[in-house]
């Protein structure tokens, strides 16, 4: 358990997308991964990561594959839209 | 109703088009009233449209929306205006209200635009989407949500960025330090490029007063705007040698002389160039560019990037007739030029008119600088150099002075260093290079032997500026020292360049040009003049800003419309800095400037090479990203470009209206409750806990997420727990009310999830359970068969874990009592409804009055429902009490039938 600090400002974190998109999407040219998958790799906190993500996904670059019932995470891959 | 010119008198003004503000305008509209709807919002539908479903039906919330908002926005008695705001309403002795109202600038034509979301895709400033509550981005320019009536894209502007309001020349830093932070380099160039010209001039000789202005100024420093411009400039010219493009295919068939090619005529030259006029730059020297070419020391601005910025306006077919001195207005416009452009800046340095000054050794700074530029510098080898002056040629002096191989370089002048006309990061560099900075000396005389400098008598200055800050030096004689040095420079300013023109267009005492300062228009018709031959000595985007303006009134003398009248310069107000900075302080994490590599002082100082390294492609991006948005749309105009319609305009201004009404129904709804007015539930603070019309969003099919995920980190919740009554019948924010909706809606959510997550446990905490209307109970029932655990339970406070669970503590009052703690992956505050006080400002001082709760006070709900204080003023819906959206629907029908009443009456009257 943990006493934690706020989140970042949310418009700091929605502005980096700009620049972190191209991140991501150099990330997912190596395949599908899941949020907490594509943090790791950036070394971004995930609430963030996921606030880039939707984003993405909401302009066409992402979307996300089916998920089976069991498992926790939604795994994204790049859908060759707008860049 | 949607007619091209409308009406200006109604029967009834319903200010807000949410759901009961949509019901009473059909209502009435069917009885054939005529309905003006007023809606601040870029579309109609109001909160209702954002939920996923209703209660205790679980009705798709869209498919009940969306007729109606539909019907409104088409119905032949009702007009409704969206993005607009009323500012007052007044009532009228003869009867009704005068109504003024704003139509706000959404900068898309709303006729052209097919919402196509193009704009939407190219745009390059990311913002919270309120539409959402904030769960995930939207774009400066958007479409408010999927189901938006109508269906238009906006472009979010708060204003004028400060650095693009700040810049003399019209550049828009914001926009391609935006398109910078996306990775499209090409795209900022252009759009500099389509702004001002000499691109890469500024890039390295801009003394940069957007930076200045910076909001980001006021936290760790501003943005390297230049530094950016620098690294879009040169990454753009190694791949583009030569232009792009060359003149444009429709002429328009007129000359045009401009006279000069430094800065402004050459901004004018490219302007009217691109515009398809047949223009022609004289100039005296034999090489353009003005004091660019001449002026500037290249290790501040190499000549090579002078010339290609030159290609970029010849290349639009512009002649520079280089070797070509002007002396005769006369002679250009009889030779067939429908209009000169006088841009001749300045001529030399003014004289300090002191004994000595014509000793073999004394340096005028402008004609030291043009050899120097000539590729025939004086030998300073191994000499004592004594600059005189505070400004940048003085600095520019000096310096170069020290890269000619001077053993020392002293600059004197009358200034104290705060008063200095030079930068002070200019200042710096100089005396890192080792020119030693003197100040409050003005020169008595300059001493000599032979016809040959040995230096000069300086005496101290006491005060520079008169009271009225005008140039009014005063000196102390009795304290004088000599100086030795060899040679002299002096740099205490300069003239301007229009001695050949002073009997031909009227100049100001001071020899500057007399202009109109909007139009620039000389005493000769057709004769325009900018640049320093107006203003006196001033930076670079000021000559440019200067050509610009020129070239707009040109154009227009030209066309043969009167200069009058047209604005050239319509900016937004500007953004207030500190507010924005103060915005962007809260939960910031610091982000220091990328600072520009430059080389040691020493080594600089060995050559005339730049000394400025330029950024990285990582440290360029990191630099823009510092940028704080502060107009919000940036002005890119990336959306103008892939706009298949034209139908953006950037240029679109607030419009107001006044119009009659004989009635108002106030429809203004409620304000939700900000769940961090308790803190202790760490709504703001964890990402997993989220307020209910955030869950709401969630559920809905146009969700902002792919599916039923936690905002942490993508992740399924297994085990939700709803807070009921945050904020609601809690004195402790100051709401004594039930929110009447959030049990309803926490336990429609929670079957809602149970149909999205069949195996996720879900736990609603109450302290009791309010479920009274129609099929309300049977809801309830329901919601417990589907499994949902009702908690009876106060909760005190919520606490996050490492993995973004949470902890949340409450008191267990049926469970064996005392505080327990549970363990849930995603917390739903379930927040209560709050009054929305706006539209009592509307009216006269205490025309219209509020009740204990400070909603809109109806003056007998029981028999008058919707009747207010005032005759002819009604309320609807929540804008009077709590109501959920039957009750909502009920009231609003009801206080249609008053308004139907008493518009009957007052029209019986007349």
């Amino acid at each position: 358990m943990t006493g934690k600090a706020n989140l970042r400002n949310l418009r700091e974190v929605l502005r980096d997308e700009m620049v972190e998109r191209d991140r991501v999407a150099e990330l997912l040219r190596g395949g599908a991964k899941t949020l907490p998958e594509i943090a790791s790799a950036l070394g971004a906190p995930e609430e963030e990561v996921t606030k880039w993500v939707m984003a993405m996904r909401r302009y066409g670059r992402i979307h996300d594959l089916p998920k089976a019932r069991a498992d926790d995470y939604y795994r994204y891959e790049l859908t060759g839209g707008p860049k | 109703m949607n007619a091209a010119s409308p009406a200006t008198r109604y029967d009834v003004l319903v200010l807000g088009a949410g759901v009961g503000g949509m019901e009473s305008a059909l209502t009435l509209g069917d009885m054939g009233y005529q309905v003006l709807v007023v809606e601040k919002e870029p579309s109609v539908g109001g909160r209702m449209i954002l939920l996923s479903k209703v209660f205790p039906t679980l009705d798709c919330a869209s498919c009940i929306s969306t007729p109606k908002m539909a019907a409104v926005n088409n119905h032949p008695h009702v007009r409704a205006l969206v993005s607009s705001e009323v500012n007052d309403i007044t009532p009228r002795p003869e009867g009704g209200f005068l109504v003024h109202l704003t139509r706000k600038p959404t900068f898309v034509d709303a006729a052209k635009c097919t919402g196509c979301a193009l704009c939407e895709s190219a745009c390059t400033v990311a913002v919270p989407d309120e539409f959402n509550y904030d769960l995930t981005a939207r774009r400066a320019a958007h479409i408010a949500f999927p189901q938006a009536v109508p269906k238009k894209a906006v472009i979010t502007r708060r204003g004028s960025s400060p650095c693009s309001f700040t810049c003399p020349a019209g550049v828009k830093p914001h926009g391609y330090v935006s398109l910078v932070r996306s990775g499209q380099y090409d795209e900022a160039f252009r759009q500099h490029l389509d702004d001002a010209p000499l691109v890469g001039v500024l890039s390295r000789a801009c003394y940069a007063p957007c930076e200045e202005a910076c909001s980001r100024k006021e936290l760790e420093g501003p943005v390297s705007i230049r530094g950016i411009k620098r690294f879009m400039s040169d990454r753009y010219y190694a791949a583009h040698p030569v232009p792009e493009y060359g003149p444009p295919s429709e002429r328009k068939g007129a000359r045009v002389a401009i006279v000069g090619s430094g800065p402004s005529g050459l901004a004018a030259a490219f302007v009217l160039g691109r515009a398809g006029y047949d223009v022609t730059v004289f100039e005296a020297e034999q090489e353009a560019g003005g004091i660019l070419r001449w002026g500037i020391p290249s290790y501040r601005l190499p000549k090579d990037v002078v010339a290609r910025d030159l290609a970029n306006i010849t290349a639009l077919g512009v002649k520079i007739e280089t070797g070509h001195r002007v002396t005769s207005l006369a002679e250009l416009q009889g030779a067939g030029f429908g209009a000169v452009y006088l841009a001749t800046g300045d001529r030399g340095g003014r004289k300090l008119s002191v004994p000595g000054e014509d000793l073999a050794g004394v340096y005028d700074a402008v004609d030291y600088l043009h050899e120097l530029n000539a590729d025939r510098p004086p030998d300073f080898s191994g000499k004592t150099v004594i600059v005189i002056g505070g400004g940048n040629v003085a600095i520019d002096s000096a310096r170069s002075a020290r890269r000619l191989g001077a053993r020392s370089v002293e600059l004197f002048c009358l200034e104290s260093r705060a008063e200095m006309p030079a930068h002070p990061w200019e200042i710096q560099e100089a005396e890192e290079e080792g020119v030693v900075v003197t100040n409050s000396w003005g020169v008595g005389q300059v001493l000599g032997y032979d016809r040959k400098v040995l230096g000069v008598e300086l005496v101290r200055c006491t005060s520079v500026f008169d009271a009225e800050h005008r140039f009014r030096p005063t000196f102390d004689s009795s304290v004088r020292q000599s100086v030795h040095g060899e040679v002299v420079i002096t740099a205490i300013g300069l003239a301007p360049n229009t001695g050949a023109f002073a009997s031909q267009v009227e100049l100001q005492r001071n020899g500057t040009v007399k202009v109109d300062p909007e139009t620039l228009a000389t005493s000769v018709p057709g004769v325009f003049a900018g640049g320093d031959a107006v203003t006196g000595p001033a930076m670079i985007v000021t000559a440019i800003g200067q050509g610009k303006r020129a070239a707009f009134y040109i154009e227009r003398f030209l066309r043969g419309e009167p200069l009058e009248g047209a604005k050239f310069d319509d900016r937004l107000p500007e953004v207030d800095a500190s507010t924005v900075a103060a915005e962007a302080r809260r939960d910031a994490v610091p982000r220091p400037p990328v600072p520009i590599p430059r080389r040691p002082a020493l080594e600089r100082v060995t050559s005339f090479e730049p000394y400025e390294a330029v950024l990285s492609e990582t440290e360029a991006r990191t630099s823009a990203n510092r940028c704080l948005d502060c107009g919000v749309c940036s002005e890119c105009r990336e959306c103008v470009r892939a706009c298949p319609a034209n139908a953006i305009d950037l240029d679109m201004r607030a419009r107001t209206e006044t119009v009659v009404v004989q009635s108002v129904a106030l429809a203004t709804g409620f304000t939700p409750f900000d769940a961090r007015q308790k803190p202790a539930f760490g709504f703001g603070r964890f990402a997993n806990v989220i307020n209910g019309p955030q869950m709401d969003r969630i559920l809905a099919p146009t969700r902002p997420f792919n599916a039923v995920v936690r905002p942490s980190d993508g992740k399924a919740p297994s085990n939700v727990a709803f807070v009921l009554c945050t904020g609601s019948r809690d004195e402790q924010v100051g709401n004594r009310l039930c929110s009447r909706v959030c049990c309803m809606y926490s336990m429609k959510q929670a079957q809602l999830l149970l149909g999205s997550l069949p195996l996720a446990d879900v736990t609603i905490y109450y302290i009791d359970l309010r479920a009274f209307g129609k099929g309300y109970e049977e809801f309830l029932q329901q919601t417990k068969g589907m499994g949902v655990i009702f908690r009876k339970g106060k909760v005190s406070r919520v606490e996050e874990t490492d993995d973004h669970d949470l902890l949340v503590h409450y008191e267990d009052i049926e469970g064996g009592g005392g505080s327990t703690v549970a363990r849930h992956d995603l917390v739903v505050l379930s927040t209560g409804l709050l009054p929305n006080p706006g539209a009592l400002a509307l009216f006269p001082k205490g025309g219209l009055e509020k009740d204990a709760y400070s909603y809109v006070r109806e003056v007998n709900e029981e028999l008058e429902p919707g009747k207010t204080t005032l005759e002819g003023v009604f309320v609807i819906g929540s804008a009077t009490a709590v109501r959920d959206i039957p009750d909502t629907i009920v009231h609003s029908e009801a206080a249609s039938a008053q308004i139907a009443a008493y518009l009957k009456r007052e029209g019986a009257k007349a």
